[in-house]
């Protein structure tokens, strides 16, 4: 497997994960999510993948969407809010991450880092 | 500018018709705003192009969501993929609509077997019988109590087999909609 598909399956598997924790400090327009995602290289999505994952989760009811006018002229922006249940699955989620990073790290330490040869 | 935009959204729209018509709008809504969006950050038609992708593209972004999450059966699931592959052309335009449609005829023969079975055996508890309907092997005619559990079994069967091609077409889509789909960075 190279390098580039791997990446991309991390990607596809956390994208949904990384939204729902973007979305969750505050409501969020898609774009806005877009530029967001781009500041970490091995996260960044096109709107392709993102726009349809909003409505996704927003079908899922772990979002709910709201239209908001802008000041600056700009045309209104679609906004996405967290729902309840979509709390309560970044915290299963977010368990589940914190069980995957330390079974990594547990992993690491056996080896303690050295290689054996 | 403008003009080029409202003819890629007129595109993607055409590509989305398998959904229904408000959530159709709904979607070029959004993107448009965020064609906006990037406009007003001044990127270059052809940076919104790059980022954006074809319009079959993105729709398949959409349908692909609505198709691939799961393999039970609806209407308007089979529609959508029918639909989709129609507009978008692809190698499997011939595979995917005979095994959706051998899949949801088996499954409907399926049903209606033992249906036919019982009808059968009611006929023949009442003193009727019905030659239109039962199991003929060459010279030999199923009489009407053993064509009942007859009729279950290849129901059942039918069914399996129709189930199975269903999975299979699901399968594909998924197939198709990952190789193609791949996230882009």
């Amino acid at each position: 497997m190279n390098l580039d598909d791997w990446k991309s399956q991390i990607k596809r598997g956390t994208l949904e994960f990384c939204i729902l924790r973007m979305i969750s400090t505050a409501p969020r327009y898609g774009y806005e999510i877009i530029s967001s995602l781009e500041k970490w290289p091995i996260l960044s999505a096109k709107e392709s993948t993102v726009y349809p994952l909003l409505r996704r989760l927003q079908k899922e009811e772990y979002l709910v969407s709201f239209w908001q006018d802008t000041t600056q002229g700009l045309p209104p922006r679609k906004y996405y809010r967290i729902t309840e249940k979509g709390w309560e699955n970044l915290a299963a989620m977010s368990t589940e991450w914190e069980n995957l990073t330390a079974a990594i790290a547990g992993m690491q330490e056996k080896s303690e880092g050295e290689r054996y040869e | 500018m403008n003009e080029q935009m409202n003819r890629y959204l007129e595109k993607v729209e055409k590509y989305l018709r398998p959904l229904p018509a408000g959530e159709r709008m709904d979607i070029v809504v959004e993107i448009k705003s965020g064609i906006l969006e990037l406009q007003a950050e001044g990127k270059s038609p052809e940076e919104i192009a790059a980022r954006l992708g074809t319009p079959e593209e993105l729709a398949r972004g959409y349908l692909g969501e609505a198709i691939g999450k799961t393999t039970r059966f609806s209407f308007r699931r089979l529609c959508a993929v029918m639909a989709f592959y129609s507009l978008a052309g692809a190698a499997w335009l011939f595979v995917l609509p005979v095994t959706s449609v051998t899949g949801v005829s088996f499954m409907l023969a399926g049903a209606l077997s033992p249906v036919v079975g019982l009808i059968k055996f009611a006929a023949h508890l009442l003193g009727w019988e019905l030659p239109w309907v039962g199991a003929q092997f060459g010279s030999y005619v199923m009489s009407a109590p053993l064509f009942l559990p007859y009729s279950i079994l290849i129901g059942a069967v039918l069914f399996v087999l129709g189930r199975l091609l269903w999975g299979f077409t699901v399968k594909i889509v998924r197939k198709i909609s990952a190789a193609k789909a791949k996230i882009g960075g």
